[in-house]
């Protein structure tokens, strides 16, 4: 774990996003042409956000594998069809990042998972700590999914992901990030053997 | 309690809760106090080992916790902010504003 790196410090882009995004909030219209500027001429705030993400996965990589550097590529692979699947061949640098968020907590559900059920047989104390853990993951995984179908459904001309099945989504639900049921998908769920540490 | 001495010899003592109530169960010198004792040892290491398990755990996840962390809440902006560049707005964290977005792209 001494491996892993604590992120670099933001860059100045990102301080002028925050600016502009607070200005935005605040109803000021004025900044919204300058906010799109900033999003389609420095690919530097995706740049830093992206290699933030490819960082983390490495990360989760290494913690769920081990020493197992074949269940290391195996888990690898999948994370990278599952990418695939959801971000679509050409997906735009939001939904690149979206897709990549939903990887990680991919990544995190499925190592709670695992600590949850073999804490089972070990303590009632691990196993408290583990599943309130699995329930966070579990929630930060949705939010991260609904972030997705939020985008396809409100950008769809900027989505070059696959199309999101209305029929599947609560239509009358308003709220878009909570109309999404529980997707784990049994086919990339992943399957930790041995001892993570 | 655990081993207690009385005219130079060790006597064992449990120390329990029992209904609310503190209470000391005397189990002697024999081979029952020795068994009581080896028993509240191992169950005091077990619980150190969860303890220390725990602390390891944590202390490992918490890079990767915060990591993920800031993917997240940079995706979040960068979201909000692409959605807010394209004319939506938001509304008790719901996302409004379609019908002016379809109108700000007819135009």
């Amino acid at each position: 774990m001494s491996e892993i790196s604590h992120e670099p410090d933001e860059p100045p882009v990102v301080e002028d996003l925050n600016w502009l995004l607070q200005q935005a909030r605040k109803g000021d219209e004025n900044t919204l042409p300058q906010l799109r500027d900033l999003l389609d001429t420095r690919p530097e705030v995706w740049q830093h956000f992206g290699n933030l993400a490819g960082h983390a996965r490495e990360a989760w990589l290494r913690v769920i594998s081990a020493n197992d550097l074949a269940l290391r590529e195996s888990t690898a692979r999948k994370a990278e069809d599952l990418m695939r699947e959801l971000a679509g061949p050409h997906p735009s640098p939001i939904e690149r990042l979206l897709a990549e968020r939903v990887i990680l907590c991919w990544l995190q559900l499925h190592y709670a998972d695992f600590l949850a059920a073999q804490a089972f047989t070990k303590s009632t104390k691990l196993t408290d700590i583990w599943s309130k853990r699995q329930a966070s993951a579990h929630r930060r995984y949705l939010t991260s999914l609904g972030a997705l179908v939020t985008l396809r459904r409100l950008l769809p001309g900027q989505a070059g992901g696959p199309p999101i099945d209305s029929r599947n989504l609560d239509t009358s639900s308003k709220n878009l990030e909570s109309s999404v049921s529980r997707p784990i998908d049994r086919e990339h769920q992943l399957q930790v053997v041995g001892e993570p540490m | 309690m655990g081993w207690q001495g009385r005219d130079s010899r060790r006597y064992f003592y449990l120390a329990r809760r029992r209904n609310g109530r503190q209470e000391n169960v005397y189990f002697g010198r024999g081979p029952l106090a020795e068994l009581a004792a080896v028993q509240v040892e191992e169950g005091k290491s077990r619980r150190d080992e969860v303890r220390q398990e725990i602390r390891t755990m944590r202390d490992e996840l918490r890079t990767l916790d915060s990591l993920i962390a800031t993917v997240d809440q940079g995706a979040a902006r960068l979201l909000e902010a692409t959605l807010l560049g394209q004319g939506y707005y938001r509304s008790h964290r719901r996302w409004r504003g379609a019908r002016r977005v379809r109108n700000l792209t007819r135009t």
